[in-house]
């Protein structure tokens, strides 16, 4: 799941490329490398603050969390029944979006966060809300029969990746 | 400030209650069936028995739709059952020697056989044909005193008990009016709520006969119409949507509501609200909602006219006279205000929750249509086309309802998957 020597995007170049098509995203980088953004998507009526990590030598893609308003599962249901997600039992409220088909390679680290990443994320909550309105998952999908599992080690490491959310206080202190 | 700057541009709940609209309306079909019984209207009190015959052969008099009908703001009115409430006028020179109570017997009289009636049934103002799905109100207007105002005159008003009346009225330069105040430039929207008519609209009606099952599957009708044109304007919109809320509301109040025509006069008089529909809807609901408070503090009651002639009176029967007109206003203004308070919220709310209140406002089954049209519409799973997503704001949308544009760009192409993040060390 880790990215070894092969070629991907600058942090530069995602930076930049979010700076251009995402100008209302805040973008961040950490000390340890992960780059981070916040910011807000309204694909309705609703908007959501979304935050976006990315880390290549911590996790093969980027990691997408919805900050505000916390997900949540359909009455009777629970966390896991949320379809397409980096389920995150501990912590379900900061689990991942689950955004593309490793196995199809839809995303590659030579694409670019803000031609991908975020289009999808929109996506993903625009299908959320309709996953709550209808009880279906609408878009296409690689269903419930493929769910992968991390290793522990990694697990820890990605959990360790997005421990720090991109707030307030990261902006006030960049 | 002006008022239009209260609003945020309110586009993704413009879009639901666009939906709405499609759902309360009369469907093509159902226009050119309607457009057919007013025909036949005309064809039924020509006929040699009739009574009124002699008045209307040879143009002596006039048939024509008016009300909703010809503001294009019919609506589904019935609650329960799928009804739409639609008028005729029959325009001639009322004989001297008839009473009131005669003129509404002989229109009575005449109605009787109507192809296809449930039942006639008389009302004060009016002779009311029940079909399926649909009720006609006919009321005669006497222009035999040729006032010099263009179709003025005076509709009879014949309570069961007491003595008759003549009601200065003028139908037909109210529609004029209500038509003429529609801002123009509006293409966008009307093209918006066509494509959206073309693809989802539901038929009510029910053909009587073979004429009326092959006019609602025609595409063109070469009768010239006997209803006006179609008005896909913004402000038209916002009214037929405030008045199936109103009429749910009033389905479960004791009171009397507020005549349709009043509301469409307050509807034309708002003019163009450019931030959209829903901010059209609200500052209608909120202004008029201000008007019968103004009214209850000052001790008045809104008293409006017929801009086209001022004698006519359009709201003579509401509210009340005395203490229960404040009581008919406050309950109005409440109706009114509850209206602009669930709409400012779902401004920024999720689709289950706009749906919900959807269903609150214009009726259980109008939410269930629009949750299967929301459904249909962003359904890709068996879909090439790819939904458009409008960067700055992450805006989504079904390729059916905007074009690709410089600030437009479809979704990568992608497949949502799944993945859980272990808690336990894996064996």
């Amino acid at each position: 799941m880790i990215i070894s020597g092969a070629a991907k995007r600058s942090p530069h170049a995602q930076m930049q490329a979010m700076r251009e098509i995402w100008p209302g995203f805040f973008g961040h980088k950490f000390g340890d490398g992960t780059l981070a953004w916040a910011g807000r998507l309204q694909p309705q009526a609703q908007p959501y603050a979304v935050e976006v990590f990315w880390n290549p030598a911590v996790f093969d893609r980027p990691y997408v969390i919805v900050a505000e308003p916390e997900i949540k599962p359909r009455d009777g249901n629970s966390y896991a029944d949320i379809p397409h997600l980096l389920f995150n039992e501990p912590e379900p409220t900061r689990s991942g979006l689950c955004l593309f088909d490793p196995n199809g390679l839809e995303w590659k680290p030579t694409d670019l966060i803000a031609e991908t990443t975020l289009y999808w994320t929109t996506e993903w909550l625009l299908y959320y809300e309709l996953w709550h309105l209808t009880g279906e998952w609408l878009a296409p999908g690689v269903g419930y029969e493929s769910v992968g599992r991390l290793r522990a080690e990694q697990a820890r490491a990605l959990r360790g990746m997005i421990a720090n959310p991109v707030n307030a206080d990261t902006r006030a202190a960049a | 400030m002006t008022a239009h700057d209260r609003f945020l541009t309110l586009v993704a709940l413009d879009s639901i209650l666009l939906d709405v609209a499609t759902q309360i309306e009369p469907s093509p079909a159902d226009g050119r069936i309607a457009d057919n019984r007013y025909r036949k209207l005309q064809e039924h009190l020509e006929r040699p028995s009739s009574a009124l015959a002699i008045y209307l052969k040879n143009g002596s008099g006039l048939i024509y739709a008016q009300g909703s009908m010809a503001t294009s703001t019919t609506i589904l009115s019935g609650i329960d059952d799928d009804r739409f409430d639609v008028d005729a006028i029959v325009e001639l020179d009322v004989p001297k020697q008839w009473s009131e109570h005669d003129t509404l017997d002989k229109l009575e009289t005449s109605l009787q056989g109507f192809p296809g009636a449930v039942k006639i049934v008389r009302c004060t103002r009016c002779i009311q044909i029940q079909f399926h799905f649909m009720h006609m109100d006919v009321t005669i207007m006497d222009r035999s005193r040729r006032l010099p105002i263009s179709r003025a005159g005076e509709i009879i008003h014949a309570p069961d008990i007491g003595h008759g009346a003549r009601i200065p009225s003028n139908p037909w330069g109210f529609t004029a009016w209500f038509r003429g105040s529609m801002s123009v430039d509006q293409q966008t929207f009307a093209d918006e709520l066509r494509k959206r008519r073309g693809v989802q609209s539901k038929s009510r009606l029910r053909a009587l006969d073979e004429r009326e099952e092959m006019l609602a599957k025609a595409e063109q009708v070469d009768l010239p119409p006997m209803i006006p044109s179609r008005l896909d304007a913004q402000e038209a919109v916002a009214l037929k949507l405030l008045k199936r809320y109103v009429y749910r509301r009033y389905e479960k109040l004791t009171l009397k509501q507020p005549p349709s025509i009043y509301l469409a006069k307050r509807a034309a008089s708002i003019g163009y609200v450019p931030q959209g529909l829903a901010a059209q809807l609200i500052l209608l609901s909120e202004s008029t909602a201000e008007i019968m408070r103004g009214h209850i503090a000052s001790g008045t009651r809104p008293e409006e006219t017929n801009p086209s002639y001022h004698l006519d009176k359009i709201n003579d029967r509401w509210p009340a006279v005395g203490a229960e007109a404040v009581h008919d206003m406050r309950s109005f203004a409440e109706c009114l205000e509850h209206l602009s308070t669930k709409l400012r919220r779902l401004a920024r709310a999720p689709l289950n929750e706009i749906v919900e209140v959807m269903s609150e406002l214009f009726g259980e089954r109008v939410s269930t249509e629009v949750r299967s049209i929301l459904k249909n519409r962003f359904d890709t799973r068996a879909c090439t086309s790819a939904n458009l997503v409008q960067a700055a704001t992450g805006n989504v949308a079904a390729p059916a309802i905007v074009r690709v544009s410089n600030d437009v760009r479809p979704v990568p192409k992608h497949n949502f998957h799944s993945l859980i993040i272990e808690s336990k060390d894996d064996n």
